[in-house]
This record gives structure tokens, sequence and C-alpha cells, in this order.
């Protein structure tokens, strides 16, 4: 492991043990609800796990495309289409946000600009599978004009966050 | 010699898994939020925090959206409880957006892997867009009704 890395996993570990603190500090008062916090904690990572796998497997994939066509695809002076690639990539990534971290890191080191991973970080509010429940709840026209305006941010944001942080560069 | 692409993909598996471990107990961290959060905070109250003032509730629902995390269509079910006690739509629109679009929770996570300075800007805009989208799709529900 690298220097580099060996800070990371430190600063990961100093995370997760103020996280473990917190759960012991609390159990001296609730104890039945840190148990029930570790229970749902445990289902919710059961339920993800397949994600990660998937994730694992996506990013060895994609390390297999050249950088130079990341750069040029998803990259900060890429055409106007890459923010639809971003958009739709974002709304077919399924799963928990933070599952999805460690690939769009490693398509940051491939090219990627920050505007694009904000735009696919956006739009993964727009759920397709979950659009009929979405109608059942709130109506066809509320769900139609909610995420048309969700997809047109979700490119607007990626594109401000390129002017910000990639145009200085 | 250059390799074939089994054995390069093999390699790519094994790096992505050790780049993957070294952060996963951040992601760890973040699970273990989400489970505390959930048995710590009651959401069923949430309709208590609205006063009635459109733009005052709508900032509400963002912040409430923006803290809490879970599933989606858990959002839906409260929406809609939240609807039913009259708060605005205004208010529950942006509840939802920031509830898939911003994560207090998962802070930690993002800043370990995109930094401090596209994080805090990435979450910034979203909540005030969660505002902005919950106006116009609010204001587009009424031309339209």
């Amino acid at each position: 492991m690298k220097k580099k890395q060996w800070k990371k996993m430190k600063k990961s570990i100093i995370f997760l043990l103020i996280v473990v603190f917190l759960y012991l500090g609390t159990s001296f008062f609730y104890s039945q609800k840190i148990v029930n916090s570790i229970k749902n904690s445990f289902n919710l990572f059961i339920t993800i796990l397949p994600i990660f796998l998937i994730v694992i497997m996506f990013m060895a994939l994609v390390n297999l495309i050249p950088n130079k066509i990341v750069k040029k695809y998803l990259g900060k002076d890429s055409k106007f289409i890459s923010w639809f690639i971003s958009s739709i990539g974002g709304m077919l990534s399924h799963g928990p946000i933070y599952s999805w971290y460690p690939f769009l890191e490693n398509m940051k080191k491939k090219g990627m600009s920050y505007g694009k991973i904000a735009t696919f970080l956006y739009s993964r509010a727009i759920k397709i599978p979950l659009l009929p429940l979405m109608i059942s709840f709130f109506g066809l026209k509320f769900t139609i004009i909610y995420n048309i305006y969700l997809f047109v941010f979700s490119i607007l944001q990626g594109f401000s966050i390129d002017i910000i942080l990639e145009k200085k560069k | 010699m250059k390799k074939n692409l089994s054995t390069r993909f093999f390699e790519n598996l094994k790096k992505s898994s050790l780049s993957f471990l070294i952060t996963f107990p951040v992601i760890i961290g973040v699970i273990l939020l989400i489970g505390f959060i959930k048995n710590f905070v009651n959401i069923q109250k949430l309709s208590s925090f609205f006063d009635g003032y459109l733009l005052r509730d709508t900032v509400i629902g963002s912040i409430f959206g923006s803290i809490f995390a879970g599933h989606p269509s858990n959002s839906y079910i409260l929406s809609e409880e939240l609807l039913e006690n009259n708060i605005s739509l205004y208010a529950v629109t942006a509840f939802l957006i920031s509830w898939v679009t911003v994560g207090f929770v998962q802070i930690p996570a993002e800043i370990s892997f995109f930094g401090k300075k596209f994080t805090i800007m990435r979450n910034l805009f979203a909540v005030l867009f969660s505002i902005v989208i919950a106006i116009l799709v609010g204001l587009t529900m009424r031309v339209m009704s």
C-alpha cells in the first residue's frame, strides 16, 4: 500500500472510530435504541452489499478504457452531450449515493470533471424504477414536472461547478 | 509485452478491491450513522416544525430532507403524511428533493473521496437548488391547474 493510501485509510478509520464512540457513549443511556440502530445498520449493509460488488466490477471494467477517452467524453472540455451521458449514468445507478463514491473517484483520476461528477450525483434523484410509485403518491403531472426540473438542474449544477472548480486550472 | 484484456481486467479488479477496502471504514461509519439517525430522530413529528410561511417552510423542508437519509420511497410516505397535515407543496417538494440530493450524514465520506471544496460546494448547490426547484414545481403546478 502506498503512503497516500495509508493516509486515506487512517482518516477513514478515524471517522469510523468517532461513530463507534458515539454509539458507545449513547449506549449508556439508550441501550435498546443502540441495539436497534446496529440492527438497522446491519440490514442496510446486507442490502447494499451486492451493489458494492457491482461497483468494484464496474471500476475494474472502466479502468480498461484509456484515460484520453474518458477525458474526451467526460472531461472539462468535453462536448455538450457529455452532460447527458453523466446525467443518464446517474439515473441508471442504483443503491445509495456513497456506494458510487469509489467509482466516481476513480473516474475523476481518469479525467472526469468535477461538474460531471456533480451532475451524475444530482441526477440520481431521478429514480426510474420508482416512477410508478411516485405517480401513485403524487400524481402524473407532479411526477413529470418534478423530474424534468431535476434533469435540467442536474446539468445546471454540474455546469456551475465546472465553471468554478475546473476553469481556474 | 502488452498484456491481454483478461489479465488487465483481473489486475484492475485487484486494484479496485484495494481502493474500495481503503475507504470501507468510512462507508461503514456512514451506514452506522444512518442507523443511528433512524432510531434517535423522530421523523413522524416533522409537521410541528412547519409554521405556514411559504418560504420558511420550503427552507425547513429542504433542511429536513438534507438531514435524513434512507430509501427514497420512505420520503414519499413521509411527504404524503406532510401533505395530509396541510404542509405546502413547496415545502414537501423541497423535502423530497433534498432527501435524495443532499446528504449531511454522507459529507465526511464525500470529503474523503472528493475533497472539502467540491463536497461543500456540491451540497450547498443541492440545498439551494432544492428550494429553487420546489418553488418552480409549485408555480408550474399552479399555472397548469
